[in-house]
């Protein structure tokens, strides 16, 4: 019964972070003085990420800013439009490996050139994600030591292939997760659930306070936010969106989630990367998770067989819960297929939202269990230790995925 | 650059948090409405549609005949012989026409096997007569003591009962009758309902088959046919008579088949449509019954009842749909039937109903859009409710749990009082949250104020 309400309660915090970001969230943008845009990648995505910069270029940004480009050595440091494009030395020594040990020579860059106050903005892109204009804007004014906003999936969303399609709308849970715990559990609580590397917005002050030396090789970012809240830093969470791409190989997906699910269990069952707090919260999350899914599925088929009866009062309130869990695929759906690529057609602009959005509510069964699924496959595939780069374009996809084998290499 | 930013802020503009505020206290409004504004608790009992007039004692419809008394006779009014009661007794060795209970001509023959060659030894227009096909009764048909007789096209392909007291057709004591391929119907249709009192209407006629006897019928249609009278009803085998009707069609009688103390008959593959009281009705003392593959719609109470001590019955791959009261009831100890395979839905009162009958199994049935889906009430130990689909009736059930069956989508009645309680409570918890919106704004403004002023 209790997996059946989930959606109730899900809707809740929806609206309750929603609410609380209109009617709380925090802007000063006086109190701010410099903005770094870092796009941290291992250097494999140069057209992608030159893509992205040029996208930022041709915001009419309120505020003057600086972008950034960090990368591995042996890749092309061809980022025209970047105003510092770092190659992380391959002596450069850190507790943290891969990305995260990237993200720590940077902070050491702008702690040597003192950049390490409230005044100074940082917002962290990956190689795949496209923040908008209006993202930006109000990530530099939050009034916050620490901030995120949505993300969502947008780009060639359900577009190409049909494993693309596929993975698309299985990242719709991605975008309903972000709507709901990180609006509530960073913009309310104060005590992150999830964290995600895109459009993650700092302070100099939050940076230098809470540092990249982890003993991680993943999950850099719910390291960094879980920490930041356990020293009293303050959250916010805003409704703009950061815009990035699903995988586009089961392959690719696979190797993604295999890295965020041995990445949050080593930050989980590490003291000296987790504190207890953060990781008994993260853990429980799990745990609920696959409740919700097992709970709900044996329910289904008890009540189906009919070995279970259920109250008609209480039956109706699952009708409810059930018409929400559609609705937020829906949403999910319709948010995610609201990008307006370049050229395309007002007709084929909305007709393609709106089929993508009945998608999103018809595979909404296939979405959630794939998503359980995936969970328990990437727990049985078991620990990569290390930071599997994926392919963020259909043409890198192409060519076989990156895998870290050594710290020095890959990000 | 500030209107730019002012643009980029656009997604929190200053009624946005009064609208999600408005909008969550909605949702949670007409959930509320939906879930908590309904009775999910007993529902009133559905009157009948209409009453029923009072049993009245009364003599055995063959009885009267042959004694040339009205057919309204009762224990304490016998009535006297008419002229006008007339009645064509069919015997092995003799066919003996009887007029106000008195032989007016004895026809020594044997006993005719078609009622087209009773019609022709007859030779009497004004008792009976055929024209084409179709055979018109001005008097009661007795098939009697052993006798066998068989009406069936192409010979006689229609069968007319003329309305006028005492016309009926009978087999008794131990008699065959068979009907193929016949349409049979009253010679008007006005078919009473049971709001008229039955000595208005003391002339409908109807099909008997009694004492020891059999009816065997097939491919038949029968309409207009009976009255609110004792065995009298439309088509009825009584007293430890048997047979079959399958395949036939019954319109516009007042109960399509009615048994008592029938032992063994199977009812197949028929149709009842707009009987005035019930479909089929095996009665009192019935048992060893077959109701199976019939549909039984938009009769004027319930589409399949069994009633007082049936019992060791079979109602399987019925439909019962749109009938006023129940589609099926086990009623007045009628016990150890198997209701199972039948779909009864949009029935007025309830889907399947045992009330005071025990020891009953009521399975694999689909049971939607009645008012209530399963109604048990009084004794009905040992009665087995199982795996029986139960979906979008108002309720569920009453009066047991369904525990083993598939039950979803049934909901209770609209409580007005509630609803209305619940959208009181949402209008005042959205102006608490209005106002609690309004202060956070105004807070934060005064914060961002002070922060301007502190630079």
């Amino acid at each position: 019964m209790l997996a059946y309400f989930r959606p109730l309660f899900e809707i809740c915090l929806v609206v309750l972070g929603e609410w609380w970001f209109h009617v709380r969230f925090d802007e000063d943008r006086s109190k701010f003085s410099r903005y770094i845009i870092q796009i941290t990648s291992v250097g494999r995505e140069v057209e992608r990420v030159n893509e992205i910069i040029n996208e930022i270029r041709s915001y009419p940004m309120s505020m003057s800013y600086q972008i950034w480009v960090v990368i591995e050595p042996g890749h092309s440091t061809a980022y025209p439009n970047a105003d510092r494009v770092v190659v992380v030395p391959r002596e450069f020594t850190a507790r943290s490996k891969y990305k995260c040990r990237a993200l720590e020579y940077s902070r050491t860059l702008r702690q040597e050139l003192g950049w390490t106050g409230y005044d100074t903005k940082i917002t962290f892109l990956d190689d795949d994600t496209s923040p908008t204009w209006e993202f930006l804007e109000t990530a530099y004014a939050g009034d916050y030591d620490i901030c995120q906003g949505l993300t969502a999936p947008r780009v060639e969303y359900g577009f190409g292939s049909l494993t693309h399609f596929l993975l698309s709308h299985i990242d719709d849970l991605r975008f309903h997760n972000c709507m709901t715990y990180c609006s509530t559990f960073q913009g309310v609580f104060n005590a992150p659930l999830f964290v995600h590397g895109e459009g993650l917005t700092i302070t100099g002050q939050t940076e230098n306070l809470v540092g990249w030396n982890f003993r991680i090789f993943a999950s850099e970012d719910l390291t960094f936010g879980c920490n930041a809240a356990h020293l009293g830093l303050r959250w916010g969470w805003f409704h703009q969106y950061i815009e990035l791409t699903s995988p586009w190989t089961w392959t690719a997906y696979f190797k993604q989630r295999r890295r965020w699910m041995w990445g949050n269990i080593h930050a989980i069952v590490n003291r000296d990367v987790l504190p207890l707090g953060p990781a008994l919260r993260v853990g429980l999350r799990y745990v609920l998770s696959l409740f919700t899914f097992v709970g709900s599925g044996i329910a289904l088929v008890l009540d189906l067989l009919g070995k279970i009866h259920v109250a008609q009062a209480w039956y109706s309130l699952f009708m409810c819960s059930l018409v929400i869990w559609l609705l937020n695929f829906a949403a999910s759906g319709w948010v995610n297929a609201g990008r307006r690529e370049t050229g395309q057609s007002a007709a084929s602009f909305w007709g393609r939202r709106i089929f993508q959005t009945i998608c999103a509510v018809i595979l909404c069964p296939f979405s959630a269990s794939f998503t359980v699924i995936a969970l328990i496959v990437t727990l049985y595939m078991g620990n990569p230790r290390s930071f599997e780069v994926i392919g963020k374009t259909q043409k890198t996809s192409d060519v076989e995925v990156y895998t870290a084998d050594s710290q020095s290499v890959v990000l | 650059m500030a209107s730019q930013h002012r643009r980029a802020g656009a997604r929190r503009n200053r009624s946005a948090g009064y609208l999600i505020a408005a909008g969550a206290v909605l949702g949670a409004a007409l959930i509320g409405t939906f879930v908590l504004g309904r009775s999910y608790s007993q529902l009133a009992y559905t009157r009948a549609a209409f009453s029923r007039l009072p049993y009245v004692p009364a003599f055995d419809p063959v009885e009267d005949v042959t004694l040339g008394i009205s057919p309204n006779s009762t224990y304490r009014s016998g009535g006297t012989p008419n002229q006008a009661i007339r009645a064509i007794e069919v015997n092995p060795r003799q066919t003996i026409m009887l007029a106000g209970g008195r032989a007016v001509r004895v026809i020594d023959v044997r006993a005719p096997r078609t009622l087209s060659r009773l019609v022709r030894i007859i030779g009497n227009r004004r008792w009976i007569r055929q024209s084409a096909g179709t055979v018109t009764l001005n008097a009661a048909v007795l098939v009697e003591h052993g006798s066998s007789m068989t009406i069936a096209a192409p010979v006689t392909s229609g069968l007319v009962l003329t309305v006028r007291p005492g016309v009926l057709l009978a087999a008794v004591n131990g008699s065959t009758l068979r009907i193929a391929g016949v349409d049979v119907r009253a010679g008007n249709p006005d078919v009473p309902d049971t709001s008229v009192p039955a000595a208005q209407v003391a002339g409908r006629p109807f099909l008997l088959a009694s004492q020891g006897s059999t009816m065997a019928i097939r491919h038949s249609t029968f309409e207009y046919l009976g009255r609110d009278w004792n065995s009298s009803y439309g088509v009825s085998w009584s007293k430890n008579s048997t047979g079959s009707v399958t395949d036939s069609v019954f319109e516009h009688d007042f109960i399509g088949v009615y048994t008592n103390d029938s032992v063994g008959l199977r009812v197949t593959h028929d149709y009842f449509y707009h009987c005035s009281l019930y479909g089929v009705d095996p009665h009192s003392g019935s048992s060893r019954l077959a109701i199976e593959y019939d549909t039984a719609d938009f009769n004027g109470r319930h589409g399949i009842i069994l009633s007082n001590h049936v019992t060791d019955s079979v109602i399987a791959y019925d439909t019962t749909e749109g009938n006023g009261l129940n589609g099926i009831m086990m009623d007045e100890a009628s016990t150890g039937n198997e209701i199972v395979h039948n779909v009864a839905s949009k029935n007025g009162s309830d889907g399947v109903v045992l009330a005071n009958s025990s020891g009953n199994t009521v399975a694999d049935n689909t049971i939607n859009g009645n008012r209530v889906g399963i109604t048990v009430r009084g004794d009905t130990t040992g009665s087995r409710i199982m795996d029986n689909s139960v979906t979008g009736n108002e309720m569920a059930s009453q009066g047991t749990g369904l525990t083993r069956n598939a039950a979803h989508g049934n909901g209770g009645q609209w409580l007005p009082r509630r609803i209305g309680l619940i959208w009181l409570s949402a209008l005042t918890l959205l102006t608490v949250l209005l106002a609690l919106t309004s202060g956070m704004r105004w807070q934060r403004g005064r914060l961002s104020i002070a922060a301007e002023a502190g630079r």
